[in-house]
């Protein structure tokens, strides 16, 4: 029991541990605002994940963005899961491993409301908010 | 540095050598470069074939699924039921190999999980998929076809099969399997990193090997050359020997004229400036191609190469440097004065045998020039007949027609047999040709020492066939100071014996280094004898100094023992002299018994000649000795 206990506890920890932060620095130095001068300022709320290449960095009051937070917040945020992205319509996207790899997903609806946008280049990591919704994407599908 | 920088330019083939290992490391480098690219090819080869059963077993699965679906897609999506049902159809493909195995549908260009046979971690139906190599899963569903590629990015995976799920011939799906690092995909790693790195070392192993080739080449570059005047040496020449292709030039030894006479007077180092000015006066004449060696102190060998120069053409070239040396005018502490030369010469290289003989005879004719006067040329000149003769004597003591005849050396007292002489004989057909033929044709020759060692052997050969018999074997001071015949006598030292060495006193002798060679006879057991003695350089004071055994009266005083009073006293001296100090004496040409008698009253012990018997054939002998 006290085995799957830990498993259990660290699991999520070593999937986090996983990311390729490269990537997902990458991809987030190219997160702009689409208002001018508008620099986008992070807060990192897993200090596990260490993230690079000129992002901006702040406090959590002073944040554009949270990210990875561990809890429901009012100020736009990239979630660590694909269930929290469904679930919380404040997350813009999400950054999470699945099958080894570093999934990186946006939703394009919530970045146009939210003011962002991602240079084309990235459109492979652009859903639509039809696209998270499975009974929506049935209809599509039809 | 400016010896490094001549080594270079005088070793051209460095250049290329070195320009090929730069070609070779380019190529090497290259190709390690495109290993990247070779690796995942061979790979992905390797994998296409390891992927090849699972292929086949997915499509059975995988027609199950969609049979009689119109849009299997969609029913699945639909009915939970079904979806587990064809979950557990596929997880039947699972094996310890697979990390994940899922399917993925297709909608507006976007991948959405539809089923995920990993019971680790959970997924849920139509939640999204970004492939990292989307190429892979755009080709599958574009080409129909399964797409097997590395995955180098993704811990813990080593490759990913994506099979189209084609349905109304248009790919509606990916069945993708993640393979997990397995031992195939580590060997394939481990055999690339293994040529890379073999490549890698042999590179390096290619550029010690060349910097020591270099590194060894320029040493020896330095051991050849005369730092001080960039000439070669004679060591050079003794090392390369064989290499010279001497037939293609024409070869001079030129000698400084009375060079010790300004050693003695100005010193060594002076003497050493002056070598270096003559040097270079000398070598202002010769071409790129022509060698010039610091034969020795004063003397050097000049290969004059035969392209573009006629024998005109050298003569007049000798006659410059010879002049061009006369003219010059050379300082020591401000004391100018002039020099000579004497050069000797052989042009016609092509007839020769080796290098040795080419200098030997440049040497010979150098002696000449020295003997004529010195400040002159002397060309080397052997006339047809006697080259012809030359030619024929070679190939006769190349042949088995070199014998031995031998003479008894008797007691005079008692008659008794002490030793035979061995003599050497030439037996063209019918005839008998003596070494008084031969060898002044011989004299100074390689071939002299070669028909020493023949005799050596012939004798040698006679004495393990015949246990009883005493040979006497004669040679030169030449032969004495050589150390392939001492070795000779040292390997067949348990003969000494039975073997009576009689050196010739016929040419001038260096009594110092014969005597070394003597000491060593001496203590192998051999007993030494001084042969025709008082027709030479004779010296009784050197005679004691050789510590001998014996000693041998030149037979043209014994011939006139009998009728002339000097020759009488002459032996009668010698005989005395050698009876006081321990040295037995044997006395030649012996032709009657008044001789003989003569001989005993003087206490001569031994004696030979024809009066007791002529040298004849081995087969001839009587078998007194045995």
């Amino acid at each position: 029991m006290k085995k799957l206990l830990c498993i259990s506890l660290f699991l999520p920890l070593l999937l986090v541990a996983g990311l390729n932060v490269n990537k997902v620095s990458n991809t987030l130095v190219h997160l702009e605002s689409v208002r001018a001068n508008e620099v986008l300022k992070f807060f990192n709320a897993n200090e596990k994940i260490k993230l690079n290449n000129g992002l901006k960095f702040t406090s959590l009051e002073k944040a554009n963005i949270v990210l990875f937070p561990k809890k429901n917040t009012n100020k736009i945020s990239i979630v660590d899961s694909y269930k929290k992205l469904q679930e919380n319509k404040k997350s813009i996207g999400a950054i999470y491993l699945k099958k080894g790899r570093t999934e990186i997903i946006f939703i394009n609806e919530r970045l146009k409301d939210n003011g962002l946008r991602l240079p084309n280049s990235y459109n492979k990591h652009l859903l639509s908010e039809c696209q998270i919704n499975p009974v929506c994407l049935l209809s599509d599908m039809k | 540095m400016q010896n490094k920088l001549t080594f270079f330019s005088s070793n051209r083939i460095y250049y290329y050598l070195i320009f090929a290992y730069i070609v070779f490391s380019s190529l090497l480098i290259f190709s390690y470069k495109s290993m990247g690219g070779y690796e995942e090819r061979v790979k992905n080869l390797l994998l296409n074939r390891a992927v090849g059963i699972i292929d086949d077993t997915s499509s059975k699965i995988l027609d199950q699924i969609i049979f009689n679906n119109s849009n299997f897609i969609l029913a699945n999506l639909k009915d939970e039921g079904l979806r587990a049902e064809n979950e557990k159809r596929l997880s039947i493909l699972s094996n310890e190999d697979i990390k994940s195995l899922y399917v993925l549908y297709i909608n507006r260009g976007k991948y959405f999980f539809l089923f995920d046979v990993d019971k680790e971690e959970s997924t849920q139906v139509s939640e999204p998929f970004i492939p990292e190599n989307d190429r892979f899963f755009t080709k599958a569903i574009k080409e129909k076809k399964k797409q097997v590629f590395v995955q180098k990015d993704i811990e813990g995976l080593s490759f990913t099969l994506v099979k189209p799920i084609i349905q109304h011939n248009k790919t509606v799906a990916l069945l993708v399997i993640d393979y997990s690092e397995n031992r195939l995909s580590s060997l394939l790693e481990v055999s690339v990193d293994f040529l890379s790195y073999s490549a890698l070392v042999l590179l390096f192993i290619l550029f010690i090997f060349l910097v020591y080739i270099l590194y060894s080449r320029y040493n020896k570059y330095k051991i050849y050359r005369n730092p001080k005047t960039n000439t070669y040496n004679r060591v050079y020449m003794t090392d390369n020997y064989d290499k010279i292709d001497f037939k293609n030039y024409y070869v001079a030894l030129a000698d400084i004229d009375f060079f010790k006479r300004i050693n003695n007077l100005y010193g060594q180092e002076n003497g050493d400036k002056i070598i270096i000015s003559v040097i270079k006066v000398m070598a202002s004449f010769l071409k790129k191609s022509d060698i010039f060696i610091q034969y020795s102190g004063e003397e050097f060998l000049i290969l004059f190469t035969k392209e573009n120069r006629d024998e005109e053409k050298i003569r007049e070239l000798l006659e410059k440097i010879r002049i061009a040396v006369e003219r010059a005018k050379f300082t020591i502490d401000k004391e100018s004065f002039s020099l000579t030369i004497s050069i000797g010469v052989l042009l016609h290289t092509e007839v020769e045998k080796s290098l040795q003989e080419v200098i030997h005879k440049a040497d010979t004719a150098l002696y000449e020039c020295k003997h004529g006067g010195r400040n002159c040329i002397s060309y080397f000149d052997i006339s047809q007949t006697k080259k012809l003769y030359r030619e024929k004597l070679k190939e006769m003591i190349e042949s088995d027609k070199l014998v031995c005849y031998y003479q008894p050396i008797r007691d005079l007292e008692t008659k008794e047999l002490h030793h035979y002489e061995a003599l050497l004989r030439i037996e063209d057909g019918d005839n008998i040709i003596f070494p008084d033929k031969i060898l002044p044709d011989l004299e100074d020759s390689y071939l002299y020492t070669y028909l020493t060692k023949r005799v050596i052997d012939y004798n040698i050969k006679k004495l393990r066939e015949d246990s009883q018999i005493q040979i006497s074997i004669n040679l030169s001071a030449d032969d004495l100071i050589n150390d392939s015949i001492l070795a000779i006598f040292a390997q067949n030292s348990d003969l000494a014996d039975r073997l009576y060495i009689e050196i010739l006193e016929n040419k001038s002798i260096d009594y110092n280094k014969v005597e070394l060679s003597l000491q060593k006879l001496k203590l192998f057991g051999y007993k030494i004898c001084i042969d025709d003695f008082g027709s030479g350089y004779s010296n009784l004071n050197h005679l004691l100094n050789l510590s001998i055994d014996y000693l041998k009266i030149d037979g043209s005083i014994i011939k006139e023992i009998h009728h002339d009073k000097k020759a009488y006293s002459l032996v009668k001296t010698f005989a005395l002299f050698c009876q006081q100090n321990n040295i037995e004496v044997i006395a030649e040409f012996i032709d009657n018994q008044y001789v003989v008698d003569i001989l005993k009253s003087f206490g001569v012990k031994y004696g030979q000649g024809w009066y007791f018997s002529k040298a004849v054939p081995y087969s001839e002998l009587s078998k007194e000795h045995k």
